[in-house]
């Protein structure tokens, strides 16, 4: 058996050697010593944050709808995209916020896939499309053409089927952090860079993580109308869907925990680095988080939701039921695009013009 | 005896004119010693006389002194030994420029003492080697002398006026550099900024963190260690002042300035 410990050099990866004389740990191909307690805790650190992180959820059982007694439902489907809605019995006149179509064919309400919990409206169709409307002002390569208010009008108001997940995980981040000082002499200019490895190992929770269950709605936009506030979440009645859509979710709870999984070790890293900002730059080396017990649960947020067609691409716009913050992707003016680019080139040409005399003077 | 006194008259004129009057102080050094034997009698006595006038009209030392070999290490040694030893220099300051070309090495040295220094600045040598350098390269020693002739005069003239000659002197490599970056750096931002607005264009981006739904006050944390590894110091020259003299002390301990290198 091997009772011999070997220490890489952090600096250059090179094998250290015991020095008698200073008690150190020497580095023979970059010089520098390390104190064996310091190779030691380094050894630890980066043990706890190197290990595979542990994600462990409770399993989610669907729900059926009770009898809802006070609202009648049916769902639809849209033939031009295959949307499933769920909806009140009269819909009236809608068109699918998915694709912009303009007919439904109505079906028999199977009342399976009941969520636990929906947030609902609290912006309603004319706040909505002003919000739209003051968000599309602040583009600035916008189409002057892009601006059809009966289009804007046909957007619905869609409860987006989310699952949520709840955690307090234990975490431990190991970084790389540099820190630097400058100063000068009459002949030079010098930079210090002081080199350390720091260790974080702690405690964070999360609440309602929401991760979109729907393949027709896109993560992109619903990501981006983030975040939704849970103070206004309520048990789930059907009565909340009247005059409203809802989707169902066509993500099973297993193909979502991935994201939710990313987006709880991503924020736990930041959250953690936080506790470093002495340091000039600082990068994550390992992270492992480890939770038991998340629990997950389904429920139904609110989203105004319409497309726009324009010279033949169809471009989808979201804004949140609940804050009324808007997310899309605008079609841009290339005229006014162009236009911009010389303007800057121009004025930057005139700067540069004078800079160069100077130089070349 | 008007004849008698006529012919006393002009011995007299020419005799002026073959020996040089310096206006304070005198130069006992010839304007021009050839060791390395680059010049025809001719081409010498012309020189003589150039450098002559220079020295009478500024009352500043030039020379030109060649040699076979280095006669100390280096040709800045070399040139800064054989101007302080050999008494070159006008007046009490020691005013003086000196080229010393040594054929064995193939190195000139210019070297400069007293007035010399301010007159000829480090620009100022920069574009005197320049001037005199491809005939220096081309074995047109009577030509470089020539140039280094004409143009000392040239930048003695401007320094007497109160503006000694201090453009930088740029390298094509410099100016083209320059040249290049003023057409691409206007594009290149540009380019930047107009890629910035574009990005407003688009908002629906993902979102792959999650600090809106941590719990308040959830993170505790039970181990926090800084663990310092090691240092690196960079250490940069900074860059020279691209105007005035340098300077350097000779090995009889006077202050020279100059410039040199091989040809």
């Amino acid at each position: 058996m091997d009772a011999t410990q070997e220490y890489k050099c952090p600096c250059c990866g090179a094998p250290l050697v015991f020095d008698a004389g200073t008690q150190n740990l020497h580095c023979e191909s970059c010089g520098n010593d390390f104190s064996i307690d310091t190779m030691q805790l380094l050894g630890d650190g980066l043990a706890d944050a190197g290990g595979m992180s542990k994600y462990d959820w409770k399993t989610y059982t669907p729900r059926n709808y009770d009898n809802e007694n006070d609202v009648r439902l049916a769902d639809y489907t849209c033939p031009s995209c295959g949307a499933e809605i769920t909806g009140d019995d009269n819909l009236g006149s809608t068109v699918c916020p998915y694709c912009g179509n303009s007919t439904f064919i109505k079906g028999q309400f199977e009342g399976a896939l009941r969520p636990d919990y929906i947030i609902p409206f609290k912006i309603d169709k004319k706040h909505a499309v002003s919000a739209f409307e003051q968000d599309s002002q602040k583009r600035p390569f916008l189409p002057d053409s892009f601006s059809d208010r009966k289009k804007i009008e046909e957007m619905a108001g869609v409860y987006v089927p989310f699952w949520m997940f709840d955690c307090d995980c234990n975490a431990a981040v190991a970084y790389n952090a540099e820190m630097t000082t400058a100063w000068e002499d009459s002949t030079y200019d010098y930079v210090k860079t002081d080199y350390y490895k720091l260790f974080r190992k702690g405690r964070i929770g999360f609440a309602n993580i929401p991760v979109d269950g729907s393949t027709k709605a896109d993560d992109k936009y619903m990501e981006a109308v983030e975040p939704y506030k849970y103070n206004d979440a309520v048990e789930f009645s059907g009565a909340y869907l009247s005059g409203y859509l809802a989707d169902k979710y066509d993500v099973d709870v297993e193909d979502s925990i991935d994201r939710a999984n990313e987006r709880v070790k991503n924020s736990t890293i930041r959250a953690f680095k936080d506790t470093t900002s002495q340091y000039s730059s600082v990068e994550e080396e390992n992270a492992r988080v480890e939770f038991s017990d998340g629990k997950i649960r389904y429920a139904l947020l609110p989203a105004w939701m319409f497309t726009f067609k324009y010279m033949d691409e169809l471009y989808r716009f979201a804004v949140n039921g609940q804050t009324g913050k808007v997310a899309g992707e605008y079609p841009v003016d290339n005229g006014k695009k162009r236009k911009y680019f010389a303007k800057i080139a121009g004025i930057c040409y005139a700067v540069v013009a004078v800079a160069g005399f100077l130089l070349l003077k | 005896m008007r004849k008698i006194f006529s012919i006393l008259l002009l011995t007299v004129m020419f005799a002026a004119a073959a020996f040089p009057v310096y206006a304070d102080t005198e130069m006992t050094n010839p304007p021009i010693v050839d060791n390395a034997g680059y010049l025809s009698s001719e081409e010498y006595a012309f020189l003589s006389q150039k450098l002559n006038e220079i020295r009478a009209k500024y009352d500043f030392d030039i020379a030109i002194y060649t040699e076979k070999e280095l006669s100390s290490d280096t040709a800045e040694a070399s040139a800064d030994d054989i101007f302080d030893y050999k008494g070159y220099g006008a007046g009490d300051t020691k005013d003086g420029m000196m080229l010393y070309v040594c054929s064995g090495t193939r190195e000139y040295h210019m070297t400069t003492h007293g007035e010399g220094i301010a007159d000829f600045t480090d620009n100022g040598l920069k574009y005197l080697e320049k001037e005199m350098l491809p005939a220096l390269r081309d074995n047109n020693y009577y030509g470089a002398f020539k140039i280094f002739a004409e143009k000392s005069d040239e930048l003695l003239q401007m320094a007497a006026d109160g503006h000694p000659y201090d453009k930088p002197q740029r390298s094509i490599a410099y100016i083209l550099i320059v040249i290049l970056l003023c057409l691409s750096v206007p594009l290149l931002i540009a380019f930047l900024m107009t890629k910035r607005k574009l990005s407003q264009m688009n908002t629906a981006v993902s979102n792959d963190y999650a600090e809106d739904y941590m719990k308040p006050g959830s993170m505790q944390l039970s181990d926090s260690k800084d663990i310092f590894l090691y240092s690196t110091v960079v250490r940069t020259e900074k860059p020279d002042d691209d105007s005035g003299s340098s300077t350097h002390t000779s090995s009889s301990g006077e202050t020279h300035g100059g410039r040199g290198g091989s040809f």
